[in-house]
């Protein structure tokens, strides 16, 4: 039977997702097999049932109400204004509304009583939280989202090696190394010039599996924790070289390991 | 003229606070209980403003969606793993899945008892046929999205919305049967 290989065309065929060709000769086959007719008449029946009312549910008021002061209103929070590190600041403001409203209340309270002084002291946790590893964690898995959007991935696409690490060399004054780690299970997609808190870095693009793996490397070796995990995104930090080398990606810790491991280990560090 | 948080805060109120009833609705049936659900769609908002500044594509909820899944799975990372498989016919032993009956004005008794008995059924599948449906059928997302979304290629997710569609079909079938001898 050759009809098991075509279910999940049928399924396609009733979600629209078959172009004009497939969806004539599914349609074709289903005008002569029973079952796959059936299969048809069911998957339509069910994504009928499934859009009954009292499916979708509608989220809490309070949260609805929660999420909106999060947002800037339209006048700004003082904090949000602080000329500092953009979005990992302004985010904050939101947050801290919303997480620590305690907080708020204080800094009101500090702010009656001390006025200036408990100004400067604000300013002094957010000046203090900018440049630790935390930001620039932060800053890394912003550079890491932005990549997964369409056309935001490389500059230069390309599964050799000899491709991607010239085209460094024309950009930067860094060149990263460009191993080519196909046999160790991450495949190399190409390369882009990012910036991280102002600061421009070489993006080398590996693939395991579906999933990206960005390594953002750039001069200087800065002392970071060699392990991070960020919003469900894990982040690995090495220097090598007078490089630093941050690895980001939503893969398994160990398997973002293996990749330093094996990123380490391949001869292209040389070349 | 609106400084460039405010023009940024619109955008965000513009595209992706509508979308707050479908990342809750999914947060819902994969945690299966209100409160954690409410944390999830609370804590994937506040990720999403964070990241929104860098986000230009115009699929938001793909993108969207895919905060929300990382939100869930690090809040508990045994969300996704595959269930170990039970045999045919024996009753999984599920925790109450919803915390309150579904009362809609506009729904009819039998129309809302409908929908309370298959919000279950979808409940009980396995998470991953379980959230590929939801995608598909909640959220009309692509194939292809889909495929981004919960990180497979996207034969697996044809596969997994087949496994969805005919496991969510025999419960339904069964459900009717009972309801028939009763």
């Amino acid at each position: 039977m050759t009809c098991d290989d075509k279910k999940s065309l049928v399924h396609a065929l009733a979600d629209g997702e078959l172009d004009v060709i497939h969806a004539r000769e599914i349609e074709a086959h289903i005008a002569t097999c029973a079952d796959c007719a059936a299969t048809y008449a069911e998957v339509v029946a069910l994504k009928q049932r499934l859009a009954m009312p009292g499916l979708r549910l509608q989220a809490p008021a309070h949260l609805a109400q929660r999420i909106a002061l999060a947002l800037p209103a339209a006048a700004p929070a003082p904090v949000a204004k602080l000329p500092v590190a953009g979005s990992v600041v302004t985010a904050l403001a939101p947050l801290r509304e919303l997480r620590n409203a305690w907080a708020l209340r204080l800094q009101g309270a500090l702010a009656g009583a001390g006025g200036a002084l408990a100004v400067a002291a604000c300013l002094a946790f957010f000046v203090m939280r900018v440049g630790t590893s935390e930001d620039i964690a932060a800053s890394l898995v912003d550079g890491h989202l932005r990549s997964l959007q369409a056309s935001h991935l490389f500059d230069v696409q390309s599964t050799d090696q000899h491709t991607v690490k010239p085209w460094f060399a024309g950009k930067l004054a860094v060149t990263p190394p460009v191993p080519d780690l196909a046999l160790k299970g991450f495949t190399l997609v190409g390369g882009r010039i990012d910036y991280v808190r102002g600061r421009a870095a070489a993006v080398v693009v590996y693939r395991r599996r579906t999933h990206v793996i960005n390594l953002f490397v750039w001069p200087g070796t800065e002392a970071a924790p060699e392990m991070t995990e960020l919003s469900g995104y894990f982040l690995r930090h090495w220097t090598q070289d007078g490089l630093t080398f941050w690895a980001v990606s939503d893969i398994a810790e160990p398997e973002l390991a293996e990749f330093e491991a094996a990123y380490r280990a391949a001869p292209g560090h040389e070349g | 003229m609106l400084e460039p948080d405010q023009r940024e805060a619109e955008r965000f109120r513009t595209l992706v606070v509508p979308l707050l009833d479908d990342v809750y609705t999914f947060a819902r049936y994969l945690t299966r209980d209100a409160a954690e659900a409410e944390d999830a769609a609370q804590e994937t908002f506040l990720r999403a403003l964070r990241y929104f500044s860098g986000f230009s594509g115009d699929q938001i909820k793909p993108w969207l969606f895919t905060i929300l899944r990382n939100v869930l799975r690090s809040r508990d990372p045994r969300r996704f793993e595959p269930l170990p498989q039970t045999k045919s016919g024996e009753a999984l032993s599920v925790e109450p899945l919803w915390g309150e009956p579904v009362a809609s004005p506009e729904t009819n008794a039998t129309q809302s008892d409908a929908a309370l008995h298959l919000r279950e059924l979808i409940g009980r599948l396995p998470a991953a046929y379980r959230e590929t449906l939801l995608l598909k059928e909640f959220n009309d997302l692509s194939y292809r999205e889909i495929a981004e979304v919960t990180g497979v290629p996207i034969g697996t997710v044809m596969s997994r919305l087949a496994r969805a569609r005919e496991e969510l079909q025999a419960a339904w079938f069964e459900l009717e049967k009972k309801a028939k001898i009763s």
